[in-house]
């Protein structure tokens, strides 16, 4: 009995931490779509006017923003990604994108 | 009889156990988010979904065969191939990538790739170990006559 013992201890302590692991609330992150605007790095569009305007890409994925993007030189978030809910009103707009893609 | 050696090599299976189940747990509780991660190496690419259960199926695996005190040796074996493996991927990633995704399940998320590194190098001294120390009790309960 005492062979099995550290073994079962051991899948029930793994079984345990497991659960108890603290849950990464962006686990789903890849998956996650948003509405994808131009902007310049301090929230300036290239021109003004409503925020439906100047839409790059709709319910689509951060992967899929880098990759098609197309941006190329310094100073400047190329797109920022913001969840339906939670798109502003107008440009410019100092309110914090959910996601942005890199500057290439 | 109580061999001391019999302890060691339980408790070190006990590490492998303990490790693979709760990688396991953590990996199955979202596996398309771990098959997203692996398929971002360069390394793995379109091969993420079978790469993606044979780890969990080779991890399960493992610890069925650690649990069992006559598979035990086996399990051992198989937990040095796996950890050399998995050690020569990071080793890999980290000297010929920029960009590292980590897919490793749980808290081990939390660890650096040279962290990670140096962990899985001594899992694979302690499976040595364990495997040595096995082979010597098998030696001890079944000498050899002359």
């Amino acid at each position: 009995m005492k062979n099995y013992l550290f073994g079962l201890l051991a899948l029930v302590l793994a079984i345990g931490f497991s659960s108890f692991t603290v849950d990464n609330k962006n686990k789903n992150a890849p998956f996650e779509v948003y509405e994808w605007y131009e902007v310049t790095y301090d929230g300036q569009y290239e021109s003004t006017g409503a925020a439906t305007s100047n839409l790059v890409f709709s319910a689509q994925t951060k992967n899929y923003a880098e990759s098609n993007d197309g941006c190329s030189g310094s100073g400047r978030h190329c797109l920022r990604g913001f969840l339906s809910t939670n798109i502003p009103a107008s440009f410019p707009s100092t309110d914090t994108p959910d996601e942005t893609t890199p500057k290439n | 009889m109580n061999i001391p050696g019999s302890f060691v090599t339980n408790f070190i299976a006990a590490i492998f156990i303990f490790l693979f189940t709760y990688t396991v747990v953590s990996k199955s509780l979202n596996i398309p988010l771990f098959i997203y991660i692996i398929g971002q190496s360069s390394w793995v690419g379109n091969y993420a979904l079978v790469i993606a259960w044979s780890v969990i199926s080779v991890e399960c695996l493992a610890v069925i065969l650690l649990f069992f005190p006559f598979t035990r040796l086996l399990g051992l074996y198989l937990s040095f191939a796996m950890m050399s493996a998995f050690t020569a991927y990071i080793l890999g990633m980290l000297l010929t990538s920029s960009d590292l995704p980590c897919s490793c399940g749980g808290v081990f998320n939390e660890l650096s790739w040279k962290q990670h590194l140096a962990l899985n190098i001594g899992l694979i001294i302690i499976a040595w170990m364990g495997i040595r120390f096995q082979i010597s009790l098998r030696n001890v309960s079944s000498p050899s006559t002359a």
